[in-house]
């Protein structure tokens, strides 16, 4: 969909042939990730309603919604970090290679974390950690996961530092995380998510707290860092204009169900839901000149409650709405659950 | 109504005093900050002007002088053509009356021990606008006029959600009934769902009750749709600034251009990002502050600061090599 650039980020080509364990270029058609029917329960509550999702090898997909929808909360549970017995999981999630791991142990899930599946946080100040200079926190991993060297380590990080767009890579890495600005430290973030070559990278809002040029920068670079990996990307993002300018596909999320998802082309240009087109009338661009917003309230997650959860905030809602469940299905190209689509 | 300018900067400069990077805490070399460099600009009644720029471009110091929070280095500040910073007695008591704030942060900016209700009622009180037997209702009135129910005056603020809290803050600005409201970053770190509702309002408000409004984004959505006027600022100066549909259609410095680039669109590839980062204002290099992240610039960018000059009757711009002719 958007040409790759190597030239902008400086890419490294010098990378050890041993790391670069993928060399097919992407995109192809095998799913990496199949997400089918997951059900979250915290208590009483019903926080993720039966999602279902797939991830190609190499693709991007974006999960958009507002807070509240899930979003974060699907990120933490495919990295494994939201499991049984914290919360009740119910459904598949299943990687490649590694099977379905929804129920995997911790110790199965430390071969998968960090290494195959990595993530980056929204906010990087908060996720690095204060006490340790930026080259001890990306050696580290680099020493544990691909047990490396102290040699080779560093200079693998000074290589990963460049190719994240950090000048003066090799004295940055005796500084302090608190010594680096906003869009720095999430570079270091970034680098140290993609240090293992992993399979997934998970994006959790990464460039909310930064200015929009940075936004800019940070985006393409996992862009195009991913996609030289053959990497695969889950956005976490409430931007729907942001969405469709770094999503092959997206999934549009309520109250923690799926209401519409497909390629991010088809849904952002023609959203059928009620609850898409709402949110992208929401979206300002410059020539906006009337919003209509979307009128205030919560979804209820009590986990009985039957029917969509779109239903109160909805203008074409009838009255089978508040009681029976819409199920996704194939609709225009793109999967829809919406018993009065537009 | 007069056109008489409500607000007026001219020449306004700031500089702190800070300690050279990297030398020792009692080092006696000073080196000074720039935070705003000759900042011209005005406000006249029931305009509104959006100031955008990225972190680290002076929006927030050039609030503080607006409000009197700070005192300008060289230059003068001035609200209905008096020294902001010397105003005193009925003058000042007007000014704090007529200039209503609504900060980033609404959830910081009011006392958690106070009920909705007396929030909204101290600015009334304090200037002694409504008897106490009517202050119930015009609460009611206000909190209703920002589109919330009446009853949640009896609530506190760790009752109320982000978006509430926000009307809260914009109830509690109008109630002093001011002629100018300032915001600074007012509905930045909402949903997009909740955003909308509050620029709807903000827009509202303004027209219907003939406000001015001054309101510090980073969006530049936000500016388009609240404003007609915009000011865009990098590092301490007003690089471009005119009709936000002219700057925006047409812009005349690279780094307008650059901003509207970075501005999420549909579908529209990534172009590429402006590189590096907005340098350190400490000891700036001669020439333009922007020459150092700009495509365009040439020899000449790096030895003389463009100054702002007037292109249009409503234009001006500091770039040697505008793109616009």
């Amino acid at each position: 969909m958007k040409p790759m650039s190597l030239a902008a980020t400086g890419a490294a080509t010098s990378l050890p042939e041993a790391l670069e364990r993928h060399v097919e270029p992407a995109p192809h058609k095998a799913a990496l990730l199949t997400v089918e029917d997951l059900s979250l329960m915290r208590g009483d509550s019903l926080i993720l309603d039966n999602v279902s999702f797939m991830l190609r090898r190499g693709a991007t997909l974006g999960l958009v919604g507002e807070s509240g929808a899930g979003k974060s909360t699907i990120a933490l549970a495919l990295i494994g970090l939201l499991r049984p017995p914290e919360v009740g999981l119910a459904g598949r999630i299943c990687l490649e290679q590694a099977g379905d791991v929804t129920n995997a142990t911790e110790a199965a899930w430390l071969k998968l974390r960090g290494r195959r599946v990595t993530m980056i946080f929204q906010d990087a100040s908060a996720a690095l950690n204060p006490c340790f200079t930026i080259g001890r926190q990306i050696m580290t991993p680099l020493r544990r996961v691909l047990g490396l060297g102290r040699t080779a380590a560093r200079a693998r990080a000074i290589e990963l530092l460049e190719s994240v767009g950090l000048n003066d890579a090799p004295s940055r890495l005796a500084a302090y995380p608190h010594q680096l600005s906003g869009g720095m430290q999430q570079r270091v973030m970034i680098a140290i998510a993609l240090s293992s070559n992993p399979d997934l990278l998970l994006a959790d809002e990464p460039t909310s707290a930064l200015d929009v040029t940075i936004q800019a920068q940070i985006i393409r670079l996992i862009m195009d860092e991913t996609r030289r990996r053959a990497a695969s990307c889950i956005f976490v993002l409430h931007d729907l204009a942001l969405a469709s300018q770094c999503c092959d596909d997206i999934v549009v999320l309520y109250g923690g169900q799926v209401v519409e998802t497909g390629p991010s082309r088809v849904v952002l240009s023609e959203p059928l839901h009620p609850y898409t087109q709402a949110l992208k009338a929401c979206v300002l661009e410059l020539e906006t000149e009337d919003l209509q917003p979307l009128p205030s309230g919560a979804p209820s997650f009590a986990s009985r409650a039957p029917g969509c959860r779109f239903a109160p905030r909805c203008a074409r809602a009838l009255d089978k709405c508040a009681s029976v469940k819409p199920m996704l299905i194939e609709t225009r190209g793109r999967q829809l659950a919406c018993w009065n689509p537009a | 109504m007069t056109t008489a300018p409500l607000f007026r900067l001219l020449d306004v400069q700031k500089a702190y005093e800070v300690g050279a990077p990297g030398a020792s805490l009692l080092a006696r070399t000073k080196r000074s900050l720039r935070a705003l460099d000759g900042v011209r600009l005005s406000l006249k009644p029931g305009e509104s002007l959006a100031i955008v720029g990225e972190s680290g471009s002076g929006k927030t110091t050039l609030l503080r002088v607006l409000l009197g929070l700070t005192q300008p280095t060289d230059g003068r500040a001035l609200f209905r053509e008096k020294d902001i910073a010397e105003l005193a007695g009925a003058d000042r008591d007007r000014f704090c009356r007529e200039v209503a704030m609504i900060y980033q942060d609404a959830r910081g900016s009011l006392n958690p021990r106070m009920s909705i209700l007396d929030l909204v009622a101290e600015p009334l009180d304090h200037h002694g606008l409504c008897r106490r037997v009517d202050r119930r209702d015009r609460v009611a009135a206000l909190l209703m006029r920002v589109g919330l129910p009446a009853e949640m005056m009896l609530r506190y603020v760790s009752a109320l959600s982000g978006g509430q809290l926000r009307r809260v803050a914009i109830a509690r600005a109008l109630a002093s009934e001011p002629s100018v409201l300032v915001a600074d970053e007012a509905v930045s770190g909402l949903d997009v769902s909740t955003q909308a509702q509050l620029l709807k309002l903000l827009r509202d408000l303004q027209r219907e009750m003939g406000l001015s409004l001054l309101f510090i984004t980073h969006d530049l959505g936000v500016a388009a749709y609240l404003c007609e006027r915009i000011a865009v600022m990098y590092l301490g100066r007003i690089v471009e600034s005119g009709l936000t549909r002219e700057v925006l259609t047409a812009p005349a410095h690279p780094y307008t251009r650059a901003l509207l680039n970075a501005s999420p669109r549909f579908f529209a590839p990534i172009s590429d990002p402006l590189p590096g980062e907005v340098p350190s204002p400490i000891d700036l290099p001669p020439g333009c502050r922007f020459a150092s992240r700009c495509v365009r610039a040439e020899a000449d960018c790096r030895a003389t600061e463009p100054p702002l000059q007037a292109a249009t009757s409503t234009r001006e711009f500091a770039c040697l090599h505008p793109l616009i002719a």
